[in-house]
């Protein structure tokens, strides 16, 4: 094949590519491949895991310590 | 002060630039007669190839084309992403890192990354200066085999980091989820592995030219389909970092203008060189050939299952899922295949041809490594699937001919990085087969003082410690795992940060050659006094990581002992 027609194959080829990936761009859509990612996080308490009869009395404090059954 | 002074930088930087441009381009039209000029980029080139021996029109293109890469990047670097661009009002407190990028790893993985990206564009630029030049020959793959190799070692530790990071922060238990961001860089991967094996067909029989050629500019255009991935806004990832259209269609229309000039000129240049001698389906740039194939291949199977989704949602507004069953489904068949080629070629010569049924690894090697995985799944697997018999034999095959291979060289220093890359290969593939069917999960709810026993194990949830530090809370479980191999203490935790306010589960882990204990918790939406609790059995970790170390360090001797040759 002439090389002329190889690079307007070539040309048509981009502008397909670049059409198709502006209108993704445009689109605003955000691909969620994973659905872990971008999850919305609950309101949590860190403190509800403590037993709550525990004093909390320093930035390092072991809390919980109970039996293993 | 530090904003103005940047933006004097850039700006020095991009008119420096244009010099360069403009004064290789009068070089050029002057036929490379104006002395001045070549001596100053002689003196320029030599501090990128040094000690390298490259003729002067190559020189001059090679530079030429990387000025040109460099222009565009520094144009969308001051258009689009300028970092020095002031903020009105200043803001009183920043958005702060992502906490799951507070990680030591996250700041030595994406430079490995980058520079190989950047080795890239090098052979992306030397590939265009070979055509345009008609100087792409044996001597050209002799040359750039340092420079495809380098950039090449650097991806592949810059993946494995990735990879060892996503297995210890995220907490899924996984190494390599198929994410499309994660995908972006092994695509790259793909096209220079595809491209360091055309390349020696090039240099020791003159052959593969054009193919060799096209690879050069694929991998680089795989590596700027990365960046427009990444930074885009078009996926929403750990990785993705952007979300800004206007910089995605610059960074588009950029990949697009690259590529369709880089592959004009190769239509154009492309060397055409007719096949002359005896034809040998035996011999081992035809193995080479066979392979790339087949890593052309894996890279289109993974190059659709990354972009086609992506598009199908911003057109027609279907989703679609893309996993891992996709992938496994696709690649896995012909995996085998490509390790047999792969065991296979090395051992074949490049001239003569070798009878199949006389190749001695066949008739030996095979039986070996039949006796040897039969014995593992025996022992092993409760259950026999087909994937894992081939899996499993095939890569112990791999292993098996490349030890032999090794004991029967002469001089070890010549192949010493090819073993070493393709005994890695081997033993990531056996670690990925083995992992993948005897791993072992478990998933449940357990408040302090709990004692479960699912499966063989029992996890005992003895206590649980708080801690502040400067930018987060963090609360540290304390559970106790017994099998009957062994009794683990694992202690994962669960971080909330202030800025951003962010929940993050730090996993802990336990590992020794052959197991890894690896613990996660997280928070639960529906019982606040429990914690979820992930288990998870995973064999022969430590060989996935120090697989694709040797894989590496096989690439990294190469590159030294090709440098001390140049």
């Amino acid at each position: 094949m002439n090389n002329k027609y190889k690079i307007i194959i070539l040309g048509i080829t981009i502008v397909i590519i670049f059409i198709l990936f502006l209108r993704v761009l445009n689109s605003n859509k955000t691909y969620q491949p994973n659905q872990m990612i971008g999850k919305k996080i609950p309101e949590f308490i860190l403190e509800d895991l403590f037993n709550k009869n525990t004093k909390l009395d320093s930035n390092k404090t072991k809390v919980g310590m109970l039996k293993i059954s | 002060m530090a904003g103005y002074i940047g933006n004097l930088a850039l700006f020095f930087t991009l008119i420096f630039n244009g010099f360069l441009i403009f004064s290789l381009i009068k070089g050029i039209r002057n036929d490379f007669k104006n002395s001045k000029t070549i001596n100053f980029f002689n003196k320029l080139f030599s501090l990128v190839f040094a000690r390298t021996k490259v003729s002067e029109k190559l020189k001059f293109y090679t530079v030429f084309f990387q000025a040109i890469l460099i222009l565009i990047f520094l144009i969308f670097l001051i258009l689009t992403s300028n970092p020095f661009d002031q903020i009105d009002p200043k803001p009183s407190q920043g958005l702060g890192l992502n906490p799951i990028l507070q990680d030591p790893l996250l700041a030595i993985h994406p430079p490995f990354l980058y520079s190989s990206y950047v080795g890239f564009s090098l052979v992306f630029s030397f590939a265009l200066a070979g055509l345009v030049t008609n100087n792409f020959d044996k001597s050209w793959a002799k040359i750039a085999n340092f420079w495809i190799i380098l950039p090449w070692s650097l991806l592949t530790i810059g993946i494995g980091l990735g990879s060892f990071w996503a297995y210890y922060e995220l907490g899924w238990g996984g190494y390599w989820f198929w994410d499309p961001v994660e995908n972006a860089s092994l695509m790259p991967w793909l096209a220079a592995t595809a491209l360091i094996h055309s390349n020696i067909v090039t240099f020791k029989k003159d052959k593969l030219h054009s193919w060799t050629a096209l690879l050069s500019l694929f991998t680089f255009i795989m590596s700027l389909l990365g960046t427009f991935l990444v930074r885009s806004g078009v996926l929403n990832s750990v990785h993705a970092f952007a979300n800004d259209p206007h910089r995605g269609v610059y960074i588009l229309s950029t990949i697009l203008f690259i590529t369709f000039f880089s592959l004009a000129i190769f239509i154009i240049k492309s060397p055409k060189k007719s096949l002359d001698g005896k034809y040998s389906f035996f011999q081992k740039d035809n193995f080479i050939l066979i392979n790339n194939c087949f890593l052309i291949f894996f890279l289109s199977v993974i190059l659709v299952g990354t972009v086609y989704p992506i598009i199908l949602d911003a057109i027609s507004g279907k989703s679609i899922s893309v996993g891992p069953v996709y992938y496994h489904t696709i690649l896995a068949p012909f995996l085998f295949v490509f390790l047999f080629f792969m065991a296979h070629g090395p051992l074949l010569s490049w001239n003569k041809e070798d009878k199949f049924l006389q190749i001695k690894n066949l008739k030996i090697f095979f039986p070996i490594s039949i006796v040897i995985s039969s014995i593992i799944i025996f022992l092993f697997f409760d259950y026999k699937d087909i994937i894992l018999i081939l899996g499993l034999l095939f890569s112990v095959y791999l292993i098996v001919s490349v030890i032999f291979d090794w004991i029967s060289q002469k001089k070890l220093s010549l192949n010493f990085g090819r073993l070493v890359s393709h005994l890695g290969f081997g033993i990531l593939i056996f670690a990925i087969f083995i992992n993948a069917y005897l791993s072992k999960e478990i998933n449940t709810a357990m408040k302090v003082g709990d004692e479960i026993k699912i499966q063989e194990f029992i996890i005992k949830f003895k206590s649980i410690n708080k801690i502040k530090k400067e930018n987060y809370e963090e609360v540290f479980g304390n559970f106790l795992v017994t099998n009957k191999e062994k009794q683990v203490e694992l202690t994962p935790s669960i971080r909330k940060y202030d800025q951003p306010v962010q929940f993050t589960s730090e996993t802990s882990i336990k590992n020794n050659f052959i197991v890894d204990y690896y613990f996660a918790i997280n928070l639960s939406e529906f019982e606040k006094d429990k914690i979820m609790v992930r288990f998870y059995y995973k064999p022969l970790m430590f060989w996935i990581w120090f697989s694709i170390l040797l894989i590496a360090f096989g690439g990294f001797y190469q590159t030294f002992r090709l440098r001390n040759e140049q």
